[in-house]
This record gives structure tokens, C-alpha cells and sequence, in this order.
């Protein structure tokens, strides 16, 4: 046989284990799978959203395509099926606490979409949030109650089990994020809601402090109606001394409120605006350096002491000949522009009533945090990755010759990817404005602002019912 | 040359096989008896609320208020399942619990359980159409329900202590008897349940 029939057979079996490779891992990455999924979710195309969920997940991704469904499932007011999604999710996150180690084994010669997507806390925090919001339109507030417990302890369950895999010196940022204050805030006005003013006042007071240890870091407002729920509710459980605490270790929280008017007469309608979208992840690809002569036997060690000469490897070992490129990808996380939206005016038509939105959550800076503290760890396993691929590479040819190499050259380089899951649906931030109303139904105008406040576009939530001494919550997404 | 060709072939089959075919053994499904202990995720299950329900109601009668009521009044005194508030970060199926208190006070024989209100609304309807439609002899008569003696009421807490992997879940859960006409509890008791979930941090 001559050499050139030879390459035939060769290269006949090396493509078709290249187009099984390629259907086990999927060349593209989840963000351009899913790309069509935020213009169909703003489109309030929720069946197609649904669809490219389900084309665009594998099955490693599980508890993503569970989040993300729930979500689009939420905003299309399917709550009932939103919420048995969601409680789905919550139940596969505990399971996932339990690390696959041939998953493990698999990532590091393939990619790290071959471990199954584990949820970064803050978005298992917001899944409590939907849900209790999903109860409160089912007319179901004892329900909503519940997850408003369940919101306190999530994240920081999860935050802990995030930690766990942060190198030591990154942590500090994603520690402080334990508990997000913005959702302590709305689990006090459930629970107040259902009656439990001890209970709610507890919350508000934790929501108090994370605001003052947390807004300038998380880029919150606190606001100004958290002081009048901590008043109220200590009025009403003669906490005078409690609540003077409160005031002295919060003073950001205490800047400005507003009088409370009579409770019996008016209800309180809670107005939330999600805006924007969580910064997504998309691929970077680098090259790294393997010198001829140096010993790879240590791979962790190597692959740190890469990562620590990213970007000066070049002066790392200048007397050493390198030996081959190593060409691996990885995720980065890219900050949405910023957005037009600086803030909201609420009013009711039929009311002199206006109050302005504050900035109460913003997931974009938890995930901007988040990363940072996962992306040495990110960037090291990467190229432990890309190591291990060409250390294989190299061996296989020792031992079966060129054409093991190839074929593990072709394997390496078509499963190489990044792992840009994220739930991609989120909202960048939450914008809150708390209005009190007499009873009845309102029609609610909001007034989209800029910066310098000039009105870009009004939108309309008709028909909210108030009740006296109730409470009322309203979500909207705007896109 | 050729093996390593054929090798090669055969892992990508076997690869495509896996991805087509899914690895999944599939759904199976067998019945099993409604006794059995089976606790899956750790949160409060069928189990529990049938041991709950079961050592409160032992609890119930084993007091001396039921004695001294029958003592007084000569008769079983009628109770009626108020809320059972559930306090945890759970959702639980209270109703199935109240369920399960209201059929072992019936089926203890020992005093007499009233329709909770919902259930005297369908009643009520039902009594207000045989005034129109039921012949004389058989039609029932308006004012002669019976008014509960006592309320059960009650709460559910959880008190959870995670690290890492593991956690240990304190169920409590609270009831009372209220006497109706003077509010004075005259009976209190309480069952416990403690849970030991714990998670391997690494698995195959």
C-alpha cells in the first residue's frame, strides 16, 4: 500500500471520531446556543423562548434548562407550571451538591460543559423570589411566606458551597455577598404581609444592615421605605430600643424616610421593575507556552505557575526553547453597556401619589463579583486542561506513532470550549418604588428616566386592586 | 495500523450510540404500600405527618381534660381542626396533616369532630336545596348543628443546622385545644422530629 492510500483509511477514521466528538460535546458554546433566547423572551414569544431553551441545553445542563424555563414559564404567567419548574430546580441543586469525579475526569479532556451546571448563588437566591412572587399572583400569600424563608438561607448556603471551590485569595468579595438585601427586604414585607411582624421586623433589620455593609459594593440604594418598615413595625412591638440600635448601626438606611401615613386607610402596593440582563459569558481563546526539557510530571504546580506568567510568559523562561503552543478557550464575562434606564417615576392616575425607583438589586454587579473570584480557578483548570490535552497528545504519539497524536490533536481541539453557562434570563438589576394608595384599583403609570431624568418611554400596569391595610405586589419586565 | 483505525471507528459508534440512545435505564415505576418509610429528599414527607398526627393524638387522649369533660357534661365533647400554621421554609401540605388529626379523632370514637368551615358551606347549600326540593319527611332541619367545645390549633417550625454536605433538620410541631366559650387551653402538646441528611461531596 502506498503511502498516499494509507492517509485515506487515516483520515477516514480520524474524522469520523472528530464527528462523534463533535456530537458529544457540541461545537458551539451555551451563549451562542441560546442566542436567540433574549430576543424571543423580549418579543414576549415565550413558546419559542421555551423551544430554544430546550434545543439549546444538553445533558449536563439540567438545572440550567430548569432555571431558565421557570423563568420564561413566569413571565409568561404560567405560575402554577413555573413554580413546580422552579421547585425542580431547587431539588436538583441539592443534588448537585454531590460532584461527579468521571465528570471531572471527562472536563479535563474535554471541557468543563461535560460537569453538570451548578447554579452560582446568586441565582439560586432569586428562585425563592419568582416563586414567592408566582404565589402572591396565584392568591396564595401563606405560600409566598414560605419562600420568603427559604430566600434567607439559600444563598448563603450556596455562597459557602461556591467558596469551597475559590482559591483562598479570591474569596473575600463573594463572602461578604452571603445574603442579597434586597430579597431580605421582601421577605420582611411577606412576612409582614401574612401578619408576622416579628418576624418581618427581623428581616427588615438584617435587610438594614446588609444594605449598610453591602450598597457600595453591590452598587444598591438603599431604601428610603426599609426606615419606615422598621418604624412601623417596631411601633407596633414597642422595639424602641431595638429600632434605635437599627438607626445608629444603619445610618445609609436612615437618611431620608418618608412619614408613614395611617396604615388602616391605605395599601401598600410594591412595585418591581426588572431591567436589563445579567452580563453574559462568551469564549476567549489563549495560547500558552510548553518549553522542550521542562518537567510537566507536576501539572497543578505547572499549570499555577503558567497561570501566574499569563501575559509575561514570554520572559518566564527566556533560556528555555518552546517546545509547542497550547491553544485552549475560557470563559469571560461581558459587562452589559450601560443602561439607559437610570431610574423610574411611579404614580397612580387617579392619585397625586409619585414616588421614584431605587436601585434595590443588581444581579449584573453579584455576577460581576461572583466571577472575579471563580476566574483564577476558571483560568487554571483551563489550562490545566489544555496541559493535560497536550501531554496526552504527546505520549500517544510516543507510544502509537503521528496518528495517535493527530487523532488525540483533532479530539483535543474539538472539545476544547469554554463553559459559558449562565442563566442568561436574568435581570440586571431590580428597581423598587413603594407606593401607598387608598383602596380600590389603579391604573399605574411609569415613567422611564434617563439620567438626566427626561422621560424615554411611559408604560402602563392597569388594574392593580389595593386593599385597606393590605399589600399588593406588581412585577414587570422591561425591555 | 488497521486496529488503531478500528478502534478508532468503534469509539466513535459507541460514542454516537451513547448520545442517541441516552444512558438512562428509563422510567420505572412499582407500587409499594403507603406504610413505607421512604424518605427521599429530606423534607417533611407523608411519614411524618402520619407519626405527627398519630403520637398528637395519644397525646390528646391520654390528658385528663377529656375525662373531666365528660365528667361535667355526661356527653363526647366536639372539637374542630382550626390552623395549622406552617412556619418553615418548607412547603407542607398542611391540609393533609389536619387530614390526618381529623381521622384519628373520628376514628378513636372518643369525641366527635364538626365540618371545618368549608365544608359547612357545601352543607349549608345542600340544606338550603332540600327546603326547595326534598319531600318533607326527609328534609333536614336549619339550627341544629353542632357548635365545636374545642379548637385545635397549632403551628409547624423547622430549625435547620447546615456544614457543608450535611444538615440536621428540628421538626416541632405545637397544638392546642382551646375551649371555645372561655379561650382557656386545656390541653398541650408537642411532637418532634429530627433528621439527619447528609451529602457525599464526590460520587463516581
Amino acid at each position: 500500500m502506498s503511502l498516499g492510500r494509507r492517509r485515506i483509511p487515516r483520515l477516514g477514521g480520524a474524522l469520523a471520531l472528530v464527528a462523534a466528538l463533535a456530537l458529544l460535546s457540541g461545537c458551539a458554546t451555551y451563549s451562542s446556543r441560546t442566542a436567540a433566547l433574549r430576543p424571543q423572551l423580549a418579543a414576549g414569544d415565550f413558546d419559542a423562548a421555551l423551544k430554544t431553551i430546550d434545543e439549546g441545553t444538553g445533558s449536563h445542563d439540567r438545572l440550567l434548562t430548569l432555571l431558565e424555563r421557570g423563568l420564561v414559564l413566569h413571565y409568561a404567567d404560567r405560575w402554577e407550571e413555573s413554580n413546580e419548574v422552579f421547585s425542580a430546580a431547587e431539588l436538583l441543586a441539592e443534588d448537585l451538591y454531590t460532584k461527579s469525579v468521571s465528570q471531572g475526569v471527562a472536563s479535563l479532556v474535554s471541557s468543563d460543559e461535560s460537569i453538570d451546571y451548578r447554579a452560582r448563588p446568586y441565582e439560586l437566591a432569586m428562585v425563592p423570589y419568582y416563586k414567592a412572587l408566582n404565589y402572591e399572583y396565584l392568591g396564595l400569600p401563606r405560600e409566598s411566606v414560605v419562600e420568603a424563608r427559604r430566600a434567607e438561607e439559600l444563598q448563603a448556603a450556596a455562597v459557602e458551597a461556591t467558596l469551597g471551590d475559590v482559591r483562598e485569595a479570591d474569596r473575600a468579595d463573594l463572602a461578604r455577598i452571603r445574603i442579597d438585601p434586597f430579597l431580605l427586604w421582601f421577605a420582611g414585607m411577606l412576612r409582614e404581609q401574612a401578619g408576622e411582624t416579628n418576624d418581618a421586623f427581623v428581616s427588615y433589620r438584617n435587610a438594614a444592615v446588609a444594605f449598610q455593609d453591602l450598597h457600595d459594593l453591590l452598587e444598591v440604594e438603599p431604601p428610603d421605605d426599609l426606615a419606615r418598615d422598621l418604624a412601623r413595625t417596631a411601633r407596633r412591638l414597642g422595639f424602641t430600643a431595638e429600632l434605635e440600635q437599627v438607626r445608629k448601626d444603619c445610618p445609609v438606611v436612615f437618611r431620608s424616610p418618608a412619614p408613614d401615613p395611617q396604615e388602616a386607610e391605605t395599601g401598600r402596593v410594591v412595585v418591581l421593575l426588572e431591567t436589563g440582563y445579567v452580563p453574559q459569558k462568551t469564549q476567549i481563546r489563549f495560547d500558552f507556552p510548553v518549553y522542550s526539557g521542562k518537567s510537566y510530571d507536576d501539572t497543578n504546580a505547572a499549570s499555577w505557575d503558567l497561570y501566574n506568567g499569563a501575559g509575561r510568559y514570554r520572559t518566564l523562561y527566556p533560556q528555555r526553547k518552546i517546545e509547542y503552543w497550547v491553544s485552549v478557550a475560557a470563559p469571560e464575562l461581558q459587562d452589559a453597556l450601560a443602561d439607559p434606564l437610570a431610574r423610574c417615576r411611579v404614580a397612580a392616575s387617579d392619585c397625586d401619589t409619585a414616588r421614584y425607583t431605587v436601585v434595590a438589586t443588581n444581579l449584573s454587579r453579584a455576577a460581576r463579583i461572583t466571577f472575579d473570584a471563580e476566574k483564577p480557578t476558571i483560568f487554571f483548570k483551563t489550562i490545566l486542561r489544555g496541559l493535560t490535552k497536550y501531554l496526552a497528545q504527546r505520549g500517544l504519539e510516543k507510544s502509537t506513532g503521528k496518528v495517535g497524536g493527530l487523532l488525540a490533536n483533532i479530539f483535543g481541539a474539538v472539545t476544547e470550549k469554554a463553559d459559558t453557562r449562565s442563566w442568561s434570563t436574568l435581570p440586571g438589576r431590580i428597581l423598587v418604588a413603594r407606593l401607598d394608595l387608598p383602596p380600590g384599583r389603579h391604573d399605574l403609570q411609569v415613567e422611564l428616566l434617563d439620567k438626566r431624568d427626561h422621560v424615554r418611554g411611559v408604560r402602563t400596569i392597569a388594574g392593580v386592586e389595593v386593599r385597606p391595610g393590605g399589600w399588593t405586589f406588581v412585577s414587570r419586565r422591561l425591555f | 495500523m488497521k486496529n488503531l483505525m478500528r478502534s478508532s471507528l468503534l469509539v466513535a459508534v459507541v460514542l454516537t450510540a451513547a448520545i442517541l440512545g441516552g444512558c438512562s435505564s428509563g422510567k420505572q415505576v412499582s407500587r409499594i404500600d403507603v406504610g413505607e418509610q421512604i424518605d427521599l429528599s429530606g423534607r417533611w414527607n407523608d411519614t411524618d405527618s402520619r407519626q405527627v398526627s398519630a403520637t398528637l393524638i395519644g397525646q390528646a387522649m391520654a390528658t385528663p381534660w377529656l375525662e373531666d369533660f365528660l365528667a361535667e357534661n355526661g356527653r363526647k365533647p366536639y372539637l374542630i381542626i382550626g390552623d395549622i400554621l406552617n412556619k418553615t421554609p418548607e412547603h407542607i401540605a398542611v391540609q393533609t396533616f389536619m387530614g390526618d388529626l381529623e381521622r384519628q379523632f373520628i376514628n378513636g370514637g372518643r369525641v366527635k369532630i364538626v365540618a371545618s368551615v368549608d365544608e359547612r358551606e357545601q352543607v349549608r347549600s345542600e340544606r338550603a336545596d332540600q327546603q326547595e326540593f326534598s319531600s318533607a319527611e326527609t328534609m333536614k332541619q336549619w339550627g341544629r348543628e353542632k357548635g365545636a367545645d374545642f379548637m385545635m390549633l397549632g403551628e409547624i417550625n423547622l430549625v435547620t443546622d447546615r456544614e457543608g454536605g450535611e444538615a440536621v433538620k428540628y421538626y416541632q410541631v405545637d397544638c392546642y385545644l382551646v375551649d371555645l366559650q372561655d379561650n382557656t387551653k386545656v390541653w398541650a402538646g408537642f411532637e418532634k422530629i429530627k433528621k439527619y441528611i447528609s451529602n457525599d461531596k464526590y460520587r463516581g
